[in-house]
């Protein structure tokens, strides 16, 4: 068997009901961890609920060792599963909105949606202000479109950037993941006990 | 639940040292198998007692195969002569072992290979070979020797550059 189980030659229909499944599970696993709240995901940023942190990470570490080993294991075909490109200097300047929107607004995209779905106000107001801004940035786009496709740097990888091996960066990564949340952690003691 | 933290962390970590003992993603290649840039170099070197046995259609033969390969039809595997004969077999793409014919399988005298990737992986990793335009010194130097060979067979090495190609999305080809 060779994954992706969805490849492109799928019909639209089939490809659409698996998305939908991956995000009601996406917002499932959201919202039961707590992120749909903006107190907790602003607490990220003031080290007192590094919880975002840890979800996330731990997110990607299932996430990254499962891509690694079903492909080492030969079920997955890394060659058929989609990679997006990489702009360097517009993606940089993006997150950097993305991260000043995220404190202001104490909610991200997704977990904008997992409290809009739980009925909270604050959720349906950034959602708002996500299309807002969506259709603002659609009617400036001409005017900085030469910036916005700067600096390609096609389907670039870790593994490309740093020159190593696949695996090597797997287990840096993982160490990383480890210390961050052991950090994580006594960030948190720290804050209980003076708080 | 501290132990199954524990426990979990202890399973991430495992994981993540194999897979940095591991080092590249792609499967290790079976024992009966062979991969395109190995036999490329088989070729290239003129490795004596080897044949290449393409198991797909006349049709399919005819259009495009292997230099060198004879179809599997024309193999007389009662014929076929000393024992340090190499076969290689190949087909469009990956072949599993109970894919290959009985008649070369069952062959005590000569060792039967499988072509990893079979003519796609012939095609994107010995005609096709890629390299990023950015890529370091030291990995250049590693591809000069491919785009040797790829240019021995008649292909054509690509530089990719990031600047002009992202025309279309893409997979990811080895990591």
């Amino acid at each position: 068997m060779s994954a992706p189980l969805i490849d492109g030659s799928a019909a639209l229909g089939g490809s659409l009901a698996v998305a939908v499944l991956l995000g009601v599970g996406f917002g499932f696993a959201l919202e039961r961890a707590g992120l749909g709240s903006a107190r907790k995901l602003v607490g990220q940023f003031y080290g007192r609920d590094l919880t975002v942190l840890k979800v996330m990470f731990s997110a990607l570490l299932v996430a990254m060792l499962g891509v690694y080993w079903l492909a080492r294991l030969g079920v997955l075909e890394l060659g058929l599963v989609y990679l997006p490109d990489t702009w360097l200097w517009p993606q940089l300047v993006g997150a950097l909105l993305f991260g000043a929107g995220l404190i202001t607004a104490g909610l991200c995209p997704g977990t904008a949606c997992v409290a809009a779905a739980t009925g909270r106000l604050d959720g349906l107001v950034v959602m708002l202000g996500i299309f807002v801004g969506m259709l603002v940035m659609g009617l400036l786009l001409p005017g900085f479109s030469t910036f916005f496709v700067s600096t390609p740097r096609a389907d670039w990888t870790l593994p490309q950037a740093l020159d190593l091996p696949y695996g090597v960066v797997v287990a840096a990564i993982v160490l990383l993941a480890l210390v961050a949340f052991v950090a994580a952690e006594r960030i948190e003691q720290r804050y209980r006990r003076c708080a | 639940m501290r132990m199954i933290r524990l426990l979990l962390a202890g399973l991430a970590l495992v994981a993540g040292l194999l897979a940095g003992i591991a080092g590249s993603a792609a499967p290790p290649l079976a024992d009966d198998e062979i991969s395109a840039v190995e036999l490329a170099r088989w070729i290239a070197d003129r490795r004596t007692g080897l044949l290449l046995v393409d198991l797909r259609g006349q049709a399919e033969f005819d259009a495009d195969h292997l230099p060198g390969a004879v179809p599997l039809a024309r193999v007389d595997a009662a014929a076929l002569p000393a024992a340090d004969t190499t076969l290689v077999v190949y087909a469009d793409d990956h072949i599993e072992p109970d894919a290959v014919p009985k008649r070369i399988a069952d062959r005590d005298r000569q060792r039967v290979l499988r072509l990893r990737g079979g003519l796609q992986a012939w095609s994107d990793e010995v005609l096709f070979p890629t390299i990023r335009s950015d890529a370091p010194a030291a990995r250049r130097r590693a591809f000069d020797e491919r785009a040797r060979l790829s240019r021995y067979f008649g292909g054509s090495p690509r530089v990719l550059d990031p600047g002009v190609d992202i025309a279309q999305p893409r997979g990811r080809r080895g990591c």
